[in-house]
């Protein structure tokens, strides 16, 4: 750009200053300050949302979310390692369903295992051996062997009370005679 | 507030403002009675800084309706934020920086706008509706060139660079101190008087590009 014939400065700097006060010039509308303060009596509008709004609200619902569901605690569900120790008693050993021949005897715990235990941490009290069922049906191990499922206890149910001293009136169901349907003539 | 001389000519401002008897409440005094719920007050706020307000609000937009549009939402703004005014500022220059806000937010809307309805984007993110009116500066030079210089110059301001253009319309207003530009722009003075310095050498250039000469 050097090879432009820069204009003289300062008829050019008057050209410049009469372009920005022409650019400039514009006066508020008449009334402004009636508008403002008639603006300023009306109640404040409520506050929109816009879509950042929404997305902001809508990232938050899903933080909460996510840490609702990292923080529940575990469900009331029977941890396998203990049911896996609960049948001690021989009677608990029994199978109430005969388990094919070639499937590998009883579980683990029979076996003699040559991993330590832990006696550290306290057993669970064994469930009674007539709340232990095995079933063929069930899924197996790795091992082939059978789980043990603890049953919960039976479900009781109250009898309804009997309500007595309502006497239904008598239900009079009049015969409506029906004729006969016209044949179709074949 | 002591009025400055003009950015650009360094003549005096000129100010067909009232003229402001000395006793005259000072703009903090009206600032407190507002505060305090005195809603005149505000509105002598409003009188003495609506023509500051609107130009800044023009020199962002280039538009007078979008600026006095723009000028009644900052107004309306410091009425709702005047609580949080501490008096650290003049009130003028906190009410000018809220309403560069406010033009800035409204320069966007109407650029994102633009953008949808009338032409594709330009891959320079920073532009705006007013840098965008001449597509190609060269072709407007050469329309330019039978018009008259007035008018190619404005046009030419419209071309420049949005923070050159911004700081010579601001500074060539009169209505402001460098120090207030200075405020409103979020830059330090020296950077406000370079940019004007700047925005006038580019204008030279183009105006010698379009053959405007004066000798």
């Amino acid at each position: 750009m050097t090879d432009h014939r820069v204009p003289h400065d300062e008829a050019a700097d008057r050209a410049i200053d009469r372009a920005v006060r022409e650019i400039m010039s514009a006066e508020p509308s008449a009334g402004f300050r009636h508008r403002v303060m008639r603006r300023l009596a009306e109640p404040m509008p409520p506050r929109r949302w816009t879509w950042g709004h929404v997305g902001f609200a809508a990232t938050a619902l899903t933080i909460l979310l996510a840490f609702a569901i990292w923080l529940r605690p575990a469900g009331p569900g029977v941890e396998p390692a203990q049911l896996a120790r609960a049948p001690e008693s021989p009677a608990a050993l029994t199978p109430t369903a005969p388990a094919p021949p070639q499937q590998r005897p009883a579980s683990r715990t029979l076996a003699p295992s040559t991993a330590p235990r832990q006696p550290a941490t306290p057993r669970p009290a064994p469930a009674p051996a007539d709340r232990i069922v095995r079933a063929a049906s069930l899924p197996e191990s790795e091992s082939g062997e059978s789980v043990p499922v603890a049953i919960p206890e039976p479900l009781t149910i109250p009898a309804l009370p009997v309500i007595s001293g309502i006497e239904l009136d008598r239900i009079d169901i009049k015969e409506i005679p029906i004729p006969p349907l016209p044949s179709a003539g074949r | 507030m002591a009025e400055s001389t003009d950015c650009v000519t360094g003549a005096e401002p000129v100010d067909d403002r009232p003229v402001v008897a000395k006793d005259e409440v000072s703009d903090l005094d009206l600032v407190r009675r507002a505060q305090a719920g005195d809603a005149d007050a505000f509105g002598e706020l409003v009188e003495r800084n609506r023509r500051a307000v609107f130009r800044a609000a023009l020199a962002a937009l280039g538009s007078p309706a979008e600026a006095d549009d723009v000028a009644q939402d900052a107004f309306v703004l410091a009425y709702r934020k005047l609580h949080s005014f501490r008096g650290e500022a003049a009130f003028k220059t906190w009410l000018l920086a809220i309403a560069w806000r406010k033009a800035l937010d409204r320069r966007k809307s109407m650029a994102r706008w633009l953008k949808l309805t009338v032409t594709p984007p330009d891959t320079e993110t920073d532009t705006n509706w007013i840098e965008q009116m001449p597509g190609d500066p060269r072709s407007q030079e050469d329309d330019l060139a039978a018009s008259q210089l007035q008018q190619a110059v404005k046009l030419l301001i419209k071309t420049l660079p949005r923070k050159l253009r911004d700081a010579l319309l601001l500074a060539g207003s009169g209505e402001y101190t460098y120090e207030q530009i200075s405020h409103i722009l979020g830059v330090p003075v020296g950077t406000v008087k370079w940019r004007v310095s700047e925005a006038r050498r580019v204008l030279k250039q183009k105006m010698a590009a379009v053959g405007h000469t004066h000798d």
